[in-house]
């Protein structure tokens, strides 16, 4: 006896051809990332929940030392001397940047941020 | 009734819709540095030619606009005192010209002899000394650019321009300017000056998020808005300032004692249909204060969120539906 008609297998196969491509077609749903830039850029990305307790990861991109942990990312260290920067401090939410406009780095979390983008 | 073909005819329409919309829906995000700001740019439907464009119109328009470039028209201008440029950068100076007059002085674009002593944008910002102050207020007046033929921008009486209240709103006009025209929904935001095209494929309108001006988390907002179109500018008094023998200086200059404006408000943003406008409305109001911004505003037909330093929000009444309140300060609607 046949489990499955030969309709029942192309409703299947229909049925998750769609579930792909909506997958692939709707926004990245996933964990939040941290991303680097240079210049505009992408150079790295951190997935937190890739990193171990403990683990830290360290970036040293044109004068500027970027630290990222399950906590969050920060710039640690840059050779800039306004260093707003280093004064953003800790970021962890999606949509969050910490810029060095002068040494053109910067890291940013990603995901489902709350704004599509912030003024002041 | 043989009932396959329409079935198999709904599922393989099942499975093309989607395409359908993906192409629409895919979003395209681009970052680079303009206008001594992190740009960056979303937009849903287009090909990278397009950003492309954006990024390549909006570095020029900074290769002719910032002083800090010593090879843009703006510096040959401040050094030789007379320039020409294209048609649209000198339609774009009237218009700031005439602004300036509108708005009786209060807002300058003539202040670079000022904005250069104080150095807000240096590393080492400083408190002038007054007699050099009062000399540098010899060199500035919006009265001193003349606008002659075949483009020919002059200075009088040794008058240097500074754009900077103006540059992040221009470029996100250039921006906007290139979604329309494509016919793609889009948001851009110049270090804080937001240009929004259209509303997102999924039917919403953008979400603009108004930095806590009392927070030292940038991120930290007190209020967004939802704008379909449109563009927002936020100028305030909690950015590029110095502390000396206990004095806070921010870096919005009073064009008449050359100080920095003495007010109540601690922010002030804009909305309206120009970039350029809302840039510079941000910065006038500010220095104005509420009520002698009214006039201003409503000429320019556009809305604004005024904050003051207790925590107190003014917003014009045209923002009461497009607008959310996250934190709990005291608001009420002009």
């Amino acid at each position: 006896m046949k489990i499955l008609k030969q309709r029942d297998i192309l409703v299947l196969a229909c049925v998750l051809a769609v579930a792909a491509l909506l997958y692939f077609c709707m926004p990245n749903k996933k964990g939040s990332i941290a991303e680097i830039e240079y210049d505009g850029n992408r150079v790295a990305e951190v997935h937190f929940a890739a990193l171990g307790e403990n683990e830290v990861k360290t970036f040293e991109i044109n004068g500027v030392t970027i630290k990222i942990d399950r906590e969050g990312a920060h710039v640690a260290a840059s050779v800039c001397k306004g260093q707003v920067c280093v004064h953003t401090g800790k970021i962890s939410k999606a949509g969050q940047t910490a810029v060095c406009l002068p040494q053109r780095v910067s890291v940013r979390i990603t995901g489902n941020a709350p704004f599509d983008g912030i003024t002041g | 009734m043989n009932l396959k073909k329409p079935v198999i005819l709904i599922l393989l329409l099942l499975l093309v819709l989607p395409l359908y919309g993906c192409g629409q829906n895919r979003a395209k995000t681009d970052r680079f540095y303009a206008m001594g700001s992190l740009v960056s740019q979303t937009v849903y439907g287009a090909d990278d030619a397009l950003l492309q464009s954006v990024e390549s119109d909006i570095l020029r328009a900074e290769n002719i606009l910032s002083h800090k470039i010593e090879s843009s028209q703006i510096s040959l201008l401040n050094k030789e005192k007379t320039a020409i440029f294209d048609d649209d950068i000198y339609d774009m100076l009237k218009k700031a010209a005439a602004f300036c007059a509108d708005t009786g002085g209060a807002f300058d674009i003539s202040l670079y002899s000022l904005t250069a002593l104080w150095g807000f944008d240096s590393d080492h910002p400083t408190v002038p000394k007054a007699e050099r102050i009062r000399e540098a207020l010899n060199r500035t007046g919006y009265q001193n650019i003349v606008f002659g033929e075949h483009n020919t921008v002059s200075l009088k009486n040794n008058t240097s321009l500074d754009l900077g209240a103006l540059g992040k709103g221009y470029a996100c006009d250039i921006a906007v300017k290139f979604y329309r025209e494509a016919g793609v929904s889009g948001i851009v935001n110049v270090g804080g000056s937001i240009g929004v095209n259209s509303k997102k494929p999924n039917g919403e309108p953008f979400v603009v998020g108004i930095r806590d001006p009392f927070s030292t988390d940038p991120s930290d907002v007190f209020a967004s808005i939802a704008l379909a179109a449109g563009f927002v500018s936020t100028s305030g008094s909690y950015e590029k300032r110095f502390e000396t023998d206990g004095i806070l200086y921010h870096h919005i200059l009073d064009a008449k004692t050359g100080y920095p404006v003495e007010t109540d408000l601690i922010s002030v943003t804009i909305v309206c249909d120009s970039g350029l406008y809302s840039d510079m409305l941000s910065t006038a109001c500010f220095i104005l204060g509420i009520e002698n911004s009214k006039p201003l505003l409503e000429k320019y037909n556009a809305q604004a969120i005024f904050i003051k330093k207790d925590k107190s929000v003014t917003a014009t009444e045209g923002l009461r539906a497009a607008i959310s309140f996250y934190k709990d300060y005291e608001v009420h609607y002009i």
